[in-house]
């Protein structure tokens, strides 16, 4: 599973201007970039996307339900061991990363898909453990389980913000198995992308998630959306027929 | 809890997981070393070399 992550995807790698972080590649045919670290200045906000695997056969081929204690946060729950140590690899860049550019913001948007959805908890609580008035907020898709109740405990007593994306027909987010004690943090969504045999189909963001998503805006307009919270409080007290 | 908000998702969220994948360029709307850096990760991390090492061969070569 951690080789997966690691292999070269389809598009080349684009040579970074750090050679300070170019010299810790072992292997020159590693695929190092794990997603994005971006400023979104207008709305104050900065944003985590990480990627996935693009090669699911490969990665659901070699799992496996290891668990480990959450080494960023000692005491704060069991994760997936292959899962974290994906994270401690890409955690020193993001720390770093974190330190240079982050003063001044107080919120933080963390995304990412499959293998990278799974990373977006375990860096999360990581980065709220460096600055505590951060507010978080989580989008994940197609996110495996990632923790053991007591993880998921503390990250759902700490995260306020945090939103699965499903697509009713992927495999990825039932695993590992919850007979295997994992649990989901946060609140899930399921979306529809419409029924396929194809496994990749069902997980791939491109034709089970961008579908699945604008049919589910569809579905749910924008007001009924945006005002749920208060239309279930008015509907609580009679206002709302 | 902020209410879910599928617009916000769909246009703003999704877009951001996409380009993830893409280390050719930076996310739309963003600029390479001024507003999008890239997250990299470090293989030499001796967890990781620990866990790669404890592979099997096969998978340590499967592509």
């Amino acid at each position: 599973m951690l080789q997966s992550m690691f292999d070269q995807p389809k598009q080349p790698q684009r040579a970074t201007s750090d050679a300070a972080v170019r010299t810790l590649a072992a292997d020159p045919n590693a695929n190092l970039n794990f997603g994005w670290f971006c400023l979104d200045k207008p709305n104050q906000r900065l944003i985590v996307a990480f990627r996935g695997t693009e090669f699911i056969h490969d990665w659901l081929d070699d799992f496996d339900f290891v668990p480990a204690p959450y080494a960023p946060v000692p005491g704060r729950g069991t994760v997936h061991e292959g899962f974290q140590l994906v994270y401690l690899a890409v955690r020193d860049n993001l720390i770093a990363l974190w330190n240079k550019y982050s003063g001044g913001y107080s919120e933080i948007l963390i995304t990412g898909h499959s293998l990278g959805g799974a990373l977006c908890p375990l860096a999360t609580l990581d980065l709220l453990n460096v600055n505590q008035n951060l507010s978080p907020v989580v989008y994940t898709w197609a996110e495996p389980r990632v923790g053991h109740d007591d993880f998921v405990t503390f990250f759902n007593t700490h995260v306020n913000v945090c939103y699965r994306i499903v697509n009713v027909w992927d495999v990825v987010p039932h695993l590992p198995p919850d007979i295997a004690q994992y649990e989901h943090e946060g609140s899930q969504v399921t979306i529809d992308s419409g029924f396929s045999l194809d496994v990749v189909h069902n997980h791939v963001l491109g034709t089970g998630y961008v579908p699945g998503m604008a049919m589910w805006n569809k579905d749910h307009p924008l007001e009924v959306t945006r005002h749920f919270g208060t239309m279930a409080v008015a509907a609580l007290v009679g206002q709302v027929r | 809890m902020i209410p879910f908000d599928g617009q916000f998702a769909e246009n703003i969220v999704l877009p951001l997981a996409q380009a993830a994948y893409d280390s050719t360029q930076a996310p739309q709307g963003y600029t390479l070393n001024q507003t999008a850096f890239e997250i990299l990760a470090n293989p030499a991390h001796p967890a990781v070399q620990a866990h790669l090492a404890r592979l099997a061969p096969l998978q340590r070569t499967k592509r």
